[in-house]
């Protein structure tokens, strides 16, 4: 017995030993590695595979378009290819008036493992989503406009993009898209006897060789695995849930095009850590595992800033990215049909309080679908002020008025009372709790019984979203810096099988998105524009609330810049400050 | 009974320990019936144009009390805040000593606030209601059943229950019908919407059982049914699984989130442990000479049971109900910790504790919910220690 | 004994079997769609949590694909006037449930012989023959992610096992066996404490306190959480290299399961002291302590053994707080996880493997009770 006490006693001083070290301090950043927060697993790296966003914080380093908006200027920029083409008009048939694209891929680009890029990947990319027996639908409803991929019979580097001229976007389907390695993904040739000008009819049925090549390229492997891009780093390796190592490639072929940030490689190393807890992140940015944290608790962000001890070991990153949160509103809802009603409910919002205070100061106010960077945004409409009065005003207006003194404003519709009772679905971030319980306060003033429930985002889909029966949900909608295309959301078209979720339906609304869709000169479409955030504005089809600021915490030690572009930064730009190199 | 109960509290109360127990619990209670009377954005008391006013208890009766009064005198709760009271001036995370944005020494948030200005001290005492609501209710419905189950595996074991074939099948009728009620609710509404529908068929078929029990003795038996084993099987199968998985399985299955649910949920894992302690108990009371007796002077199984048995086994039960009332708010706390259980209007222990994971400069979040939280849970499981001595000494 | 092991070693797979019966049952009116999932994890949706829609060709694929058009189970139950089957896609079949059930309020239940053409029967085959199948969210081999998980849980818990109930034993003797009264009390009210502090909110306040250098310069004690790197592919070298990340965990398991042993360990010899043989070793001019330590300690050892087994299954369901707040990737956050997002495959092997280590545990404490208590042992023969 008396050895066995000893033992644990033993045991006991070598754990008061164990845990007595002290943490050593943090080791210098030095750019071997960066390690950088993902708050989720991103499931898959593929591009053309429906990204997600967390998704494309992590490929953007593997894979490269043939071109993109430029962090800074946000004007289009050549990556893969030597220069932006411009558009040539075609007269004959069978492209008459259709738009071709003489593109030349620069000349020393190459995958990482050495091939040369050339015009049959892009070829090949574009059949290879188009195909109906493929996954790679993200961007399927886009390719329709591309016409026919004509390579050069002299240059392998050189093609001619023939796009439809029904395309506002044309320019930037045909340049912005991610190409694939066609020897990688197309071992078998499997696609290299359709011609390149295919469209797929509604009952395409696909030989036998197609099916093995899309089975194949529908595979995990594709999407998570086999990640053969033109970018500077390459996969190393991924554990679900936990990180994503990227490695920097040896004789990168983008070393000669030092000037062009997508092409740049810093670190050696990319770590991308999962940590979906904020306040672990935090702590782990403060125990130095962490370089460059993206955080969306602005009071930690806000936190950390003023903190003495941070002020030199941090820089504080405040981006606007172009997103923003509003409130989905179902427009068939007999409670919110009335645009009074949406107005009223609008104006229970009190957006300063909530950016000043819960969001301390980091959003933008926006009035409507288009991000207020956007040179066409229109300045003339203001913000739906917080005004209990008015919204009460607007509810009586409406017919809604408080008959049985109970504090909640009715109606009789169709010879039923209905009690203005309105349920708002939130996904359970502490972001969108807040907002509902401080807009829940307001309404009550106004008769307006909120109710609030935490519902996963996937049971509001088929519960909810899919049949079409909610009232109010808080959601957020990305952006990217391309003139925005309204019609896919809140075209009537759209109502049953497309993204126009809240049923908004104006025939003036959807005549000018037909015609935006189609004007090619920017002047003309940008007064549609304007005109359309009018009789939207006056609508309130969805409740605008605000753009949030991206916040991003990076050691003190890297020379980091933040762009409008997502997530914000862009970590292969990043470098050590000369100060810092002991 | 009430004998029992009071020699009980003697016993604990011999302690400094469980007389300070057994005094913090009572003077929790009565905190938390009190509550909205001492903390809240209404008046007690309204004497308006129209007459004598009672917002406060009008609001418990009602759910609502009109928005605005014009009162010419009334009497206030003595914190003017509820646990919802929002008060967004004093937002973001006012510390209890930090200069706060109040007018008078009544209004000050004494114990600081939250990302919206809500009291922690108003939050602090209506989660004390909460605790003890889901505690005692999970406590009592795990006891109920607990009780039940274990004296009726300990009672009959393996060979004492025979039943004749029409018996078996109402019993399997019996059970049909209550996973006919789970999966459509097409006898009483649908089950996940109505609890309380639920929890009428719930006993519905409880006497059902009872009844088909009674009967048992009057006619003809022939299969014997080994009640015992088919209970130690239950028990094994519930002891292998991850109390987790029930947790959040069970939550996910209920339509709207609140404290029914997480009461019906919680009790659904406690159970077993008042019927195990139960089943032991009384398995060791069978071969007590007095029940053999009554079994020998012909007394009905309910009658034994009933008089006998389960007067004397509530000694282990009640110790296990005391430990599963801590578990209980012990579960209900790491739940909202967890950002699951109660709906987001709720305030709890639980949820203030939550929110210091966005804020972690808010100590006043993390000291006095946890502490009230492990005071409560010391407590409790002091007395269910001293019922358990109490019972081992007499 | 032999035929006594035989037949608990037997009644494993029974148990399993209703494990299985159990949770299947309860997934099937879990709320959330699983089919969601696969279409995310095969790129032909965003995320499972975007708003993006989905075409119903693909849903209706999927859904065959991975037998969700069968019926649930070798035996249906459903209401007289329901259709044999309701509509695969969620949309419909909610608009279509919403509607049988205001045709009628009350129906009663009817009752078919589905065949072996079930989901249940299928699922069971394939986990029979050892096959849990994929998990939805990324695609790996559930076995795989279990094992992955499985090694940082097993050198949690054990290490909190033995840990806590070495420290815990010795320290129940001790108070028992000490003749300071005061040091007595102070060990009693630390293990009171101990046991009785909530874990999460421990957790919460070391992780806050105690990793950083906020709070001044000394209260930087412990490590912060980190990730691992997984370019060491190998798992010891991982572990030395991360290992101080377990510290604290370890630390605030080790404490709070110490605080209920070393109770237990001290009331089982408050037990056996006043027992008859006790008093007898003492009167026969055995010291106190000599009489603790000769007689008293094995018999009072006998609960804690059960103990034992039961801290095991227990640890590792109690872990998913501590791992999700320490963000260590073992059984405990991956379960919950899992559930979460209603991975079914990864959760139903997760259970399977807790209930089988749960069925070993029991087996082996029942087989050292019997060693250790002679009068058992007689019974068993």
């Amino acid at each position: 017995m008396n050895s066995r006490l000893h033992w644990s006693i033993k045991l006991l001083v070598f754990f008061v030993i164990l845990s007595g070290c002290r943490t050593e301090a943090p080791p210098l950043a030095d750019l071997d590695t960066l390690n950088i927060r993902l708050k989720k697993d991103p499931n898959k790296l593929n591009p053309v595979f429906n990204p997600s966003a967390s998704s494309r914080e992590v490929f953007q380093y593997i894979f490269v378009p043939l071109a993109d908006y430029h962090p800074e200027s946000l004007e289009l920029y050549p990556i893969l290819i030597e220069k932006i083409p411009e558009a040539q008009i075609l007269s004959e048939a069978p492209y008459t008036g259709d738009l071709a694209f003489d593109i030349s891929i620069k000349e020393d680009a190459v995958w990482s493992d050495g091939t040369a890029i050339t015009a049959a990947d892009y070829a090949f990319t574009v059949k290879a989503v188009k195909l109906p027996t493929t996954n790679a639908r993200a961007w399927r409803s886009l390719f329709k406009y591309i016409k026919n991929v004509i390579p050069d019979a002299n240059n392998p580097k050189k093609l001619r993009v023939i796009m439809d001229k029904d395309h506002m976007l044309a320019k930037e389907i045909a340049l912005t898209l991610y190409i694939l390695p066609k020897h990688i993904y197309d071992k078998t040739s499997a696609l290299d006897n359709m011609p390149n000008d295919i469209s797929f009819a509604s009952d395409y049925k696909a030989d036998a060789n197609v099916v093995q090549f899309s089975e194949a390229f529908n595979s995990t492997s594709t999407l998570r695995d086999t990640l053969i891009g033109a970018g500077p780093y390459t996969l190393e390796s991924w554990t679900t849930n936990q990180s994503i190592v990227l490695q920097k490639q040896e004789n990168y072929w983008g070393k000669n095009h030092a000037d062009n940030p997508f092409l740049q490689a810093g670190a050696n190393s990319m770590v991308f850590k999962i940590i979906p807890d904020e306040n672990t992140a935090v702590t782990a940015f403060k125990g130095g595992e962490l370089d460059v944290l993206p955080i969306g608790n602005a009071g930690l962000f806000d936190d950390l800033q003023k903190d003495e001890n941070y002020k030199n070991k941090a820089a504080f990153l405040t981006p606007s990215l172009i997103r923003y949160y509003y409130i989905a509103l179902n427009n068939i809802d007999e409670k919110l049909e009335d645009k009074r009603v949406r107005r009223a409910v609008a104006h229970l919002f009190d957006m300063e309080t909530i950016i000043s205070t819960i969001e301390y100061g980091y959003g933008d106010r926006t009035i409507g679908h288009f991000n207020p960077a956007k040179t066409y945004y229109n300045k003339d409409l203001k913000p739906i002020p917080f005004d209990i009065s008015k919204a009460k005003q607007l509810l009586t207006e409406a017919g809604w008025e408080d008959s049985n003194g109970n504090g909640i404003v009715d109606k009789r519709i169709n010879g039923k009372q209905v009690e203005m009772d309105l349920e708002i679905l939130i996904t359970g971030s502490q972001l969108s709790e807040n907002i509902s319980l401080l807009t829940q306060e307001a309404a009550k003033k106004a008769g307006v019984n909120l109710s609030i429930t935490r519902k996963k985002m996937a049971l509001i889909n088929s519960e909810n979203i899919g049949p079409k029966k909610y009232n109010l949900i808080a959601l957020v909608i990305s952006q990217d810096a391309a003139p925005d295309d309204p019609y896919t959301r809140w075209h009537s078209d759209n109502i049953n099988a497309g993204r126009n979720y809240y049923s908004y339906s104006n025939p003036a609304a959807d005549k000018l998105m037909e015609d935006i869709r189609v004007e090619k000169n920017e002047a003309k479409r940008n007064a549609l524009y304007m005109q359309l955030q009018e009789v939207m504005y006056e609508d309130q089809p969805v409740i605008w609330l605000y753009c949030p600021r991206q916040k991003i915490i990076v050691d003190a030690d890297l020379e980091a810049k933040q762009t409008s572009k997502r997530p914000g930064y862009l970590a292969n730009t990043f470098t050590q400050k000369v100060s810092a190199v002991k | 009974m009430m004998h029992t109960i009071k020699r009980i509290l003697g016993f604990i109360q011999k302690k400094k320990r469980g007389k300070i127990s057994l005094l913090f619990l009572f003077a929790l209670f009565i905190v938390s019936l009190l509550t909205p009377f001492i903390a809240n954005d209404i008046p007690i008391v309204c004497k308006s144009k129209t007459g004598l006013k009672f917002p406060v208890i009008q609001k418990l009766w009602k759910g609502s009390a009109q928005a605005n009064m014009d009162c010419e005198w009334s009497l206030n709760p003595l914190i003017p805040y509820s646990q919802k009271t929002i008060d967004i001036k004093n937002g973001r995370f006012a510390s209890p000593f930090s200069k706060q944005n109040t007018t008078s020494l009544r209004t000050r948030h004494w114990l600081g606030t939250d990302a919206l200005g809500r009291d922690s001290l108003a939050g602090l005492m209506y989660g004390s209601s909460i605790a003890l609501r889901v505690g005692l209710f999970s406590a009592l419905i795990a006891l109920f059943l607990g009780l039940l189950v274990g004296t009726f595996a300990g009672y009959f074991g393996n060979n004492m229950l025979k039943l004749n074939g029409l018996q078996v099948v109402l019993v399997i009728g019996l059970i049909v019908l209550l996973l006919y009620q789970l999966s459509y609710g097409f006898f009483f509404g649908h089950a996940y919407d109505g609890l309380k529908e639920f929890v009428l068929f719930l006993l519905i078929l409880a006497l059902g059982s009872i009844g088909i029990l009674n009967s048992a003795s009057l006619l003809k038996q022939t299969i014997r049914v080994p009640v015992d084993n088919i209970v130690l099987w239950i028990f094994e199968v519930y002891k292998s699984i991850p109390n987790i998985f029930f947790l959040l399985v069970l939550l996910s299955i209920f339509v709207k989130s609140g404290v029914a649910s997480l009461v019906f949920t919680l009790s659904f894992i406690l159970w077993p442990i008042v019927a195990r302690y139960t089943r032991a108990e009384i398995l060791k009371l069978k071969e007590e000479n007095f029940i053999k007796s009554a079994q020998v002077s012909g007394i009905s199984s309910w009658g034994i049971v009933r008089s006998h048995l389960l007067l004397n086994a509530i000694g282990p039960a009640l110790v296990s109900f005391a430990f599963s009332f801590s578990a209980a708010i012990l579960l209900e706390a790491t739940l909202s910790f967890l950002g699951l259980g109660l709906s987001v209007e709720e305030v709890s222990w639980g949820s203030m504790l939550s929110e210091v994971k966005n804020n972690y400069k808010a100590w006043w979040l993390a000291l006095f919910p946890g502490l009230a939280l492990f005071l409560v849970i010391s407590a409790l499981n002091y007395i269910g220690e001293m019922i358990g001595e109490f019972y081992a000494q007499s | 004994m032999f035929w006594y092991l035989l037949k608990r070693t037997l009644r494993i797979p029974f148990v399993l079997l209703s494990i299985s019966f159990v949770i299947f049952f309860i997934s099937k009116h879990v709320p959330q769609d699983s089919v969601i999932n696969i279409l995310a994890l095969e790129g032909k949706i965003e995320q499972s949590n975007s708003d993006e829609g989905y075409s119903k060709e693909d849903y209706l694929q999927v859904a065959k694909q991975y037998n969700y058009h069968l019926p649930n189970f070798y035996i249906g139950l459903r209401p007289a006037h329901y259709p044999k089957q309701l509509s695969l896609l969620p949309e419909e079949r909610s608009i279509e449930e919403k509607q049988l059930q205001t045709e009628k309020r009350f129906s009663l239940p009817s009752i078919q012989w589905n065949g072996l053409d079930n989901q249940y029967h299928a699922w069971i085959k394939k986990i029979i023959s050892g096959d849990f199948g994929i998990s939805f969210v990324d695609g790996k081999k559930v076995s795989t992610k279990i094992a992955e998980a499985f090694r940082w849980t097993i050198v949690l818990v054990l290490l909190a096992i033995l840990l806590s109930f070495a420290l815990g034993i010795s320290m129940g003797v001790f108070s028992k066996t000490t003749k300071n009264k005061k040091s007595f009390e102070v060990l009693k009210l630390t293990s009171y404490f101990l046991y009785a502090i909530p874990v999460f909110w421990f957790a919460t306040i070391m992780l806050i306190f105690f990793t950083t250098d906020d709070y001044g310069a000394w209260t930087n004690i412990f490590p912060s959480v980190s990730i691992l790197d997984p370019r060491e592919d190998s798992f010891f070298p991982m572990l030395l290299s991360a290992g101080k990340i377990l510290i604290l965990p370890l630390l605030i398991m080790t404490l709070h399961a110490f605080g209920y042993i070393s109770r237990q360990m001290e009331s089982s010899l408050t037990e056996e002291v006043n027992k008859l043989y006790a008093r007898t070793a003492l009167s026969k001019g055995l010291s106190y302590k000599e009489m603790i330590t000769k007689h008293g300690f094995k018999n009072a050892l006998l609960p804690i053994i059960t103990l034992l087994s039961s801290a095991i299954p227990g640890t590792i369901a109690g872990s998913v707080i501590i791992e999700t707040i320490f963000n260590i990737p073992g059984l405990g956050r991956l379960i919950f996880e899992s559930i979460l997002v209603a991975d079914w495959n990864v959760v139903f092997g997760v259970v399977f493997m807790v209930a089988l280590i749960t069925s070993i545990s029991f087996l082996l404490s029942d087989l050292l009770y019997a060693k250790t208590n002679p009068k058992i042992r007689l019974d068993l023969q």
